[in-house]
């Protein structure tokens, strides 16, 4: 008997924390058309001293105890005489650092697998959690009536996600570090057992201390913290909870326009129904219509408890509907676009993630359009000044390359009208740095050491070095050699040459040579 | 003698050149006698077709039977109906090329090579329906250039300076903007970088013009403005007097209507700066700064507003040039393009001498990619193999593997884009093929896929999917000139 196989860290990724991982087990029992498994993996198992004992937990740090998982496929009919099965898992919200566990972990992650069978999807915290502890839900599919039958012999194998079509790149997978190749199961056999026991018969006092004594530890962590948001809001379980606050949010957002159109709600309605019953969906509904009428529905509440117990993805989730929400009339106001900015900022999603799931559910909307709102444009408007002109010019460059790829007319005047509110954002703030400039150059009086004598420089900015050697060469004695010339540099120089300064003193002042200001004399037709 | 022909099929405005005896470009004006002709199409009340002036002056009035500016609808799936015909946006811009062909066969007689000249950032669908609109002309068209590479080597070979360095040339046409820059060696030329806006031009100027009057209009009268009193053909009028003059009087109906330039330009801006967050990213993606570069060029008639010409050279400065007249510049190009393209055999000797030894080292247009599985979300994303600007000819590989044991074949797409877009949403899919894979009892999750994409000096980009376990390769050529599958090598199931 073993416990074997591999697991992979995240260092292969993008994100160091992120990984899932393959289980396989064999049985002679299990369905795999009705049966779940549910999964409990603990760190450090053996070291009983180590403060460092871990069950999994989520980033939100909701205490997890349990994971139910429904294995795909049968890999193998006949090992040792059982099938062999295997389940993904999908550890990708789980709070573990490998680097961290890098060498515990050779031998110290264990999955402890239960069965359940035909059960109720939405029955499985009710009746388990007593037994269980806090129960993971995101990987349940629906299922029917089931049973804990016990534990099984299993592998804990290797490493991915399977599509027979697609192809992968290889990168991820260069040079695989094998973090767990061979374990002796038998090493870990009381404590399995131990374990095993505990849960299914509850009966701890059979143990010695020392050998339980981590899940007396963590008994009190087990307490799950959205029970009294459960309670508060006198949900079914801890499942509803998702659902109620995107419902919380979304009625208070459908009504920003006082009107709470019909395809609003029924938008509301589907995304519920795919995973709550019709008739629950509409309970939870009136209730929440009824925190509104009763000003009961305090959004900074709200949104402080989904900070406190969901997990990054549900609130991504929750973030992508409400963008479906406001674009489902076909048109979202600029006000509605503002708030919900503010919601998701105060949800801490990513501004790329907002940005991402903001682009594709406005594209086929049409926005009231305001000229002075910008709230519809990907910038961060806490960011400086200049990184905000950065991000329209990138803005520009995108939906200017994306032109091509859309054929949907409505998406490409979107698409368009997106190119020209950045433009006009830039536009507004030159405008505005330009009155500003002008302001503060202008009203300062030329820096001249004598009328007849050569100017001081001028508070103009210096140009970056340049690739080329002839231009720097000059710019040892012009430093502005070529700079763009600004407004206010224009205007200066014309104040400059009205008021009988000599071309060398003009150009001593802005620092470029005497044929550049001739040239630009001549140009602004002055001579 | 055979002819060599450049055509600027415009927005606003086509022409058309071609290389006399010595090599040299020269535009040849239509029957009217302007060197440029009006893209506009009108059905007359007996069902003739009359294209050019005198249907730009009809369709000032009369949109039912008169259509203009379909060259921005070049991409788009619809159906013009004028009068009691149907058009789709191809057929329209075949009846320009017709005209300007039929206006000038007596200069031009048989036609060896045509050029047709596009926007740098032409969507392939609108690419393809130009070429489409030569064969219904009658035109075999073998080339296609990007309109500011044709203005570059219009500017090279015209311009009084003998040129030799850097270039760029800014290209304000009536429906698109264009910034290029170019290397030039001697007979080299090298295009170094290419970007363009797709709405951005004379015509969207000439609609702000319009808003404005009718704005001023509407709050002195309390009406609405009247199509035949004053339409868009008006507001062009109004935008070339504000080229030349401070402000301008317009009559509409019986009021008289003041604008000043200065109203015009600042509603304009927001395209002026459009333009210039181009010209800045041409500029990185050459790896360049502005002082690197030696001229510039100005091409497109909208380059005749102050405004525009004006931030160009503040950018600039005394670096920008406007020799040759803007509307002609690029249908002279393109005339360069086929005599240097072209069979070079059926040029006179003195043609021949000028163009043989000149090279056009072009660059891709669009990011070329494969769609490939991210095993870490489970979704598809596009892997970009070739980037846009790349110099061609270019061959590049990316390694992939199977994702599963016993695989029997793998999907492969060919993606575009014009940014190095990773989200599907953004790419155009140009081809799908199904690659079986070798015995797939013995493929296993792993197996090393190579993915080979090489774009060659005529534009044909062969892309190779081998299996490295077997060495067996399955592989399609996409001629990316005309956008058109050119061979199909080993006889792939396309879906």
């Amino acid at each position: 008997m073993f416990l074997g196989g591999e697991l992979f860290t995240g260092e292969y990724f993008s994100d160091p924390e992120i990984r899932n991982c393959y289980l396989t087990f064999y049985s002679s029992d299990f369905d795999i058309e009705n049966d779940l498994i549910v999964l409990q993996l603990y760190t450090d198992w053996t070291d009983t001293e180590s403060k460092d004992y871990k069950i999994f937990k989520s980033k939100k740090l909701k205490k997890i105890k349990s994971l139910i998982v429904p294995p795909t496929e049968i890999l193998l009919n006949n090992w040792e005489g059982y099938p062999v099965y295997s389940a993904e898992l999908f550890l990708d919200d789980f709070n573990i650092n490998f680097k961290k566990y890098e060498e515990e972990l050779s031998y110290d992650l264990d999955p402890i697998i239960f069965f359940i069978r035909n059960y109720k999807t939405t029955q499985i915290y009710k009746d388990l959690k007593d037994k269980l502890g806090a129960i993971d839900l995101n990987y349940a599919y629906h299922k029917t009536d089931a049973d804990i039958m016990g534990i099984w012999d299993y592998d804990l194998l290797t490493f991915s996600r399977i599509d027979k079509l697609a192809l992968k790149k290889p990168k991820d997978f260069e040079s695989p570090i094998s973090l767990i190749e061979y374990v002796d199961l038998d090493y870990f056999a009381s404590y399995k057992e131990a374990a095993i026991n505990e849960f299914i018969t509850g009966n701890l006092a059979s143990y010695k201390e020392d050998e339980y004594e981590d899940y007396q530890y963590e008994e009190d962590e087990y307490l799950n913290p959205l029970d009294a948001y459960v309670q508060k809001y006198n949900l079914e379980n801890i499942y509803e909870l998702k659902y109620f606050y995107f419902l919380s949010l979304g009625v208070y957002l459908a009504n920003i326009d006082d009107e709470f159109s019909s395809s609003e709600k029924k938008l509301i309605k589907d995304t519920l129904s795919e995973q709550i019953p019709p008739t629950r969906s509409n309970k939870l509904i009136q209730t929440v219509e009824k925190r509104l009428q009763d000003n009961q529905l305090i959004i900074s509440e709200i949104i402080s408890e989904i900070n406190n117990s969901l997990i990054h993805w549900e609130v991504v989730e929750i973030v992508n509907n409400l963008y479906a929400l406001i674009s489902i009339d076909g048109i979202a106001s600029t006000q509605e676009i503002e708030f919900l900015d503010k919601i998701t900022e105060s949800l801490h999603v990513d501004f790329q993630y907002k940005n991402e799931i903001k682009t594709k559910q406005l594209l086929n909307v049409d926005i009231e359009d305001d000229k002075t709102n910008f709230a519809i444009l990907d910038i961060d408007f806490s960011a400086p000044e200049n990184i905000q002109i950065q991000q329209a010019e990138d803005g520009i460059i995108k939906w200017n390359g994306r032109l091509n790829t859309l054929t949907d007319p409505k998406e490409r005047t979107n698409a368009q009208n997106f190119i020209n509110k950045y433009s006009e954002f830039i536009k507004q703030k030159r405008t505005a740095q330009n009155t500003n400039s002008q302001k503060k150059e202008l009203t300062t009086p030329s820096k001249t050491s004598s009328k007849w004598g050569l100017l001081e420089p001028l508070d103009f900015p210096i140009p970056p070095k340049s690739t080329s050697e002839e231009v720097n060469k000059i710019r040892k004695k012009h430093p502005r050699h070529r700079a763009r010339w600004s407004v206010s540099e224009e205007e200066m120089l014309i104040k400059l040459y009205k008021e009988n300064y000599s071309i060398s003193q003009i150009a001593s002042g802005l620092q470029r040579t005497d044929d550049s200001i001739e040239n630009k004399i001549e140009k602004l037709k002055l001579i | 003698m055979s002819s060599f022909i450049g055509i600027d099929l415009g927005t606003s405005y086509s022409a058309i050149a071609y290389l006399d005896k010595t090599g040299r470009p020269q535009t040849i004006p239509n029957k009217e006698g302007d060197n440029i002709t009006p893209s506009v199409v009108h059905v007359r009340e007996d069902g003739e077709i009359e294209v050019g002036k005198y249907a730009y002056l009809t369709w000032g009035y009369d949109k039912e039977n008169a259509h203009a500016r379909f060259k921005r609808q070049m991409h788009e799936d619809v159906e013009i109906t004028l009068g009691s015909k149907n058009f789709s946006p191809a057929q329209l811009s075949a009846e320009v090329l017709k005209k300007l062909i039929d206006d000038t066969k007596d200069v031009v007689g048989e036609i060896e090579e045509v050029v047709i000249s596009i926007p740098a950032n032409f969507p392939n669908d609108a690419r393809v329906a130009t070429l489409e609109a030569g064969k219904l002309a009658g035109l075999e068209v073998n080339f296609i250039v990007n309109e500011p590479t044709a203005a570059a080597l219009g500017y090279a070979f015209l311009d009084q300076e003998k040129i030799d360095g850097i270039f760029a040339v800014y290209d304000f046409g009536g429906g698109t903007f264009d910034f290029s820059i170019i290397e030039v060696a001697g007979n080299e030329f090298n295009v170094l970088a290419s970007e363009g806006i797709q709405k951005c031009g004379g015509d969207d100027l000439d609609q702000i013009l319009f808003e404005i009057i009718q704005k001023k209009y509407t709050e002195t009268t309390k009406k609405d403005i009247k199509f035949e009193d004053f339409n868009l053909t008006h507001a062009e009028e109004v935008k070339k007097a504000l080229s030349n003059r401070d402000n301008h009087i317009v009559k509409v109906d019986k009021e008289l209507i003041e604008i000043n330039r200065e109203e015009f330009e600042e509603a304009i801006e927001s395209y002026v700066i459009q333009t210039e967050v181009v010209i800045k990213k041409a500029i990185a993606d050459a790896k360049l700064t502005v002082d690197d570069i030696d001229k510039v060029f100005l091409a497109g008639g909208s380059t005749r507003v102050p405004l525009i010409k004006k931030t160009v050279e503040n950018i600039f400065e005394e670096r920008v040039s406007q020799t040759i007249n803007p509307d002609e510049v690029v249908a002279l190009g393109a005339a360069l393009y086929a005599g240097i393209k072209g069979d070079q055999s059926k040029l006179s000797p003195a043609a021949k001498a000028t163009l043989a030894k000149i090279t056009v080292q072009e660059i891709t247009s669009k990011c070329f990619g494969t769609v490939y599985l991210d095993t870490f979300n489970m979704k598809n994303y596009n892997k970009v193999i070739i980037f846009k600007g790349e110099k061609i000819p270019i061959s590049r590989t990316e390694m992939f593997e199977v994702i599963d044991d016993y695989t029997e074949y793998l999907v492969c797409q060919i993606t575009e884009s014009v940014s190095p877009e990773e989200d599907l949403n953004w790419v155009n899919i140009i081809w799908k093929g199904k690659l079986e894979l070798s015995n797939p009892s013995s493929v296993r999750r792993g197996d090393p896929i190579q993915v080979t994409y090489s774009y060659d000096e005529n534009q044909i980009m062969n892309c190779k999917f081998t299996e490295s376990r077997t060495g067996i390769s399955k592989q399609v050529d996409l001629d990316m000139s005309k956008f058109s599958k050119s061979k199909n090598i080993d006889d792939i199931t396309v879906l």
